[in-house]
């Protein structure tokens, strides 16, 4: 059996679209500044927006993922030549769809010839082949907001059992009216404008995106490089946009990726929680968390990182790990901006201030969707 | 890796009250605003497993190469227009509820995904299913390609790989596969990668077939990866899974199925009775 590791990563967030402005600013930001910075944020709407400005939606789309793409190759160290060797995995729920929608926009305007710019989605992943001239042909995932932390560990498993040697797996989420206007129909976005993870005055999901890269192999370029430990999927039939309210699906979720890997939750440093926001996963996760803590009759360190990046749906697997792993790289881990007071089921507190002083760690990550569709993975730098 | 049920709907566009009946007559899942799309997908994946007890963990793996393409243009006009996007429009569009739903309506409890890939969406998802199935993630999978029509939208060819301009219907065609050999309908033998041509020709060399199965980038190359016309069995060309059940519908006994994207990177699926 190999190993996998991350030995690159990109990020293009809100924050910006390199490790020291994201972690510059991240590293800036506490409970008391954390109002004013959203406020100043949400000027136009309450949305974690790329600032960067681009001529047109698809220009957009092509230059933030082929920059994301750069940069992490360049983490990689990745030459011309590995390039053809590496798989690629995508990960998205909104795909194209930004693209699409000016296109179609423009031709209800008269002033295009076509009312799409393509059927299916699959030209996304002929794109990145061709940009990187990869033998090999790409896999979407398409599991809402488990679909880059899916692409993510099924490409770890297909190094570490020798099927494949390198890969790319890239999570894209762009601005577009389909998503924020059908979040809004579902009335699942924030009123207060406030992103308050596991808090009592927790009032819903406010929307990010973001494009982040990571190149997986089986060979360490450095000791601080993180390994993929392991990870678990579960799919829960309860409802197409909850999840089963009694957590367990979660907690089976999160306890099987520990158990898989024959660790306890003393093992683990820290669970990055999916914690979007709404009313039903504070609960249902917090549930899990709970159920996890009792089961092993120990706790760890609980944070939530949408206060900072959004919630960027599909991409949010691979945002939140490259975010998560340039906090590390720069000592600490991150706070769960906008706690104050736990709800009444929450039986942990999230991290409130940044832990310093971090170097290695063991996390958890927690990723839930719609469509009952739930992914954890276990990453570590210890040896 | 066995084959043991397979069904195929490939049917001119049909309404999406036409597959609701259809539906109904199986099945008491509501699906009251749900999209053609997710109808299909559950009318031929409970086809498929008609009488068939499924295992506690059994993947569900959907591999589509237009999505929820009527409910992604129903959603768009509603934006293009200002108008409000409606909830159950917006959920149409979600794609993974296609699979939640087959898996709610077949009561699985097993993992579900949805997969893309341009012109081999199931050959790839085939790929990772099969894997899963060696992990021991899985203890059986089903594998579904499902498209609807697409030919409601003016000059569709324009936005799709339909090399020979084929007419677009609406499929639903699924696999149920496991590792018992008992009672299976055939085995698949060998399920390969190739990055061109060239690979592509050296695999050929030491496979033996009666049958053979090209979807329509592959088709393009028959002369120049020299397969014996007489045994080639001409069909939909476009979904994987159509063209692989034609063959197990045959007499014949050992089969290849060989798929091609426009790079010519592909698959060649070797299958036996």
């Amino acid at each position: 059996m190999k190993e996998t590791y991350i030995i690159g990563k990109s990020l293009h967030c809100n924050l910006g679209n390199n490790k020291e402005n994201i972690t510059q600013k991240v590293n800036s930001l506490n409970q008391n500044n954390y109002l004013s910075f959203l406020e100043n944020k949400f000027k136009d709407k309450a949305f974690y927006e790329i600032e960067e400005s681009y001529s047109c939606q698809k220009n957009k789309f092509f230059d933030i993922l082929k920059k994301v793409i750069d940069d992490a190759l360049i983490d990689a160290k990745i030459n011309s030549s590995e390039k053809e060797e590496l798989h690629i995995f995508i990960g998205s729920t909104s795909m194209g769809i930004s693209v699409d929608e000016q296109i179609n926009k423009e031709f209800h305007e008269e002033k295009h010839t076509d009312e799409l710019s393509h059927i299916g989605y699959g030209y996304i992943g002929t794109f990145i082949e061709e940009y990187l001239q990869s033998k090999y042909k790409s896999n979407i995932f398409s599991t809402a907001c488990t679909s880059s932390t899916n692409a993510l560990a099924y490409a770890s498993k297909l190094i570490k059992h020798g099927k494949i040697k390198k890969a790319i797996v890239i999570g894209i989420e762009l601005f577009n009216k389909s998503t924020f206007n059908g979040f809004s129909s579902l009335m699942l976005l924030s009123q207060n404008k406030v992103y308050r993870p596991f808090d009592e005055k927790s009032d819903g999901i406010i929307l990010g995106e973001g494009c982040s890269a990571l190149v997986l192999d089986s060979k360490k370029n450095k000791d601080s490089d993180f390994k993929y430990i392991s990870s678990s999927n579960i799919c829960d039939n309860y409802s197409e946009t909850t999840s089963n309210p009694s957590g367990e699906p979660i907690f089976n979720c999160m306890n099987d990726s520990i158990t898989s890997a024959n660790l306890t939750l003393n093992d683990i440093d820290l669970i990055k929680a999916h914690a979007t926001g709404s009313e039903n996963n504070n609960s249902s996760e917090a549930k899990a968390i709970n159920t996890l803590f009792n089961t092993y009759e120990t706790n760890t360190e609980v944070t939530a990182l949408k206060p900072y990046l959004g919630h960027t749906l599909g991409a949010c697997g691979t945002n939140e790990i490259a975010f998560l792993l340039y906090c590390i790289e720069k000592d600490f881990l991150p706070a769960t901006l906008g706690f104050e007071k736990a709800e009444e089921e929450i039986k942990f507190i999230p991290l409130q201030e940044h832990k310093t002083n971090i170097n290695k760690a063991t996390i958890l990550f927690n990723f839930v969707a719609f469509g009952g569709n739930n992914s954890s993975i276990i990453l570590s730098n210890k040896s | 890796m066995y084959i043991h049920k397979t069904y195929t709907l490939n049917n001119e566009n049909q309404s999406i009250k036409t597959y609701k009946s259809a539906l109904k007559e199986i099945s008491k899942i509501n699906l009251r605003r749900s999209s053609k799309f997710n109808i299909l997908a559950i009318l031929g994946a409970l086809r498929c497993m008609n009488e068939k007890n499924i295992s506690k963990n059994m993947g569900i793996y959907v591999a589509s190469e237009y999505g929820s393409i009527t409910s992604v243009k129903t959603v768009l006009e509603q934006v293009s227009q200002d108008s409000i996007v409606m909830p159950f429009d917006f959920l149409n569009i979600n794609s993974n509820n296609v699979s939640f739903y087959v898996s709610q309506a077949l009561e699985s409890n097993g993992k579900n995904m949805v997969l893309t890939s341009h012109d081999l969406s199931f050959e790839k998802t085939l790929e990772l299913a099969l894997f899963d199935l060696e992990l021991n993630e899985i203890d059986d999978l089903l594998i579904g390609n499902v498209d609807e029509s697409i030919s409601e939208i003016y000059d569709f060819n324009k936005y799709v790989s339909n090399v020979n301009e084929n007419p677009s219907k609406d499929i639903s065609s699924w696999i149920y596969i496991n590792k018992e050999k008992e009672n299976s309908l055939a085995e698949i033998k060998e399920f390969t990668q190739f990055s061109n041509l060239q690979e592509l020709k050296e695999l050929l060399l030491n496979i033996d077939f009666e049958l053979i199965s090209l979807n329509q980038y592959a088709t393009k190359q028959i002369n120049e990866l020299e397969i014996n016309k007489n045994l080639i069995l001409s069909h939909d060309n476009i979904h994987g899974s159509v063209n692989i059940i034609s063959m197990l519908n045959s007499d014949k006994k050992s089969f290849v199925y060989l798929s091609l994207d426009k790079n010519n990177k592909g698959y060649l699926v070797k299958l036996a009775k």
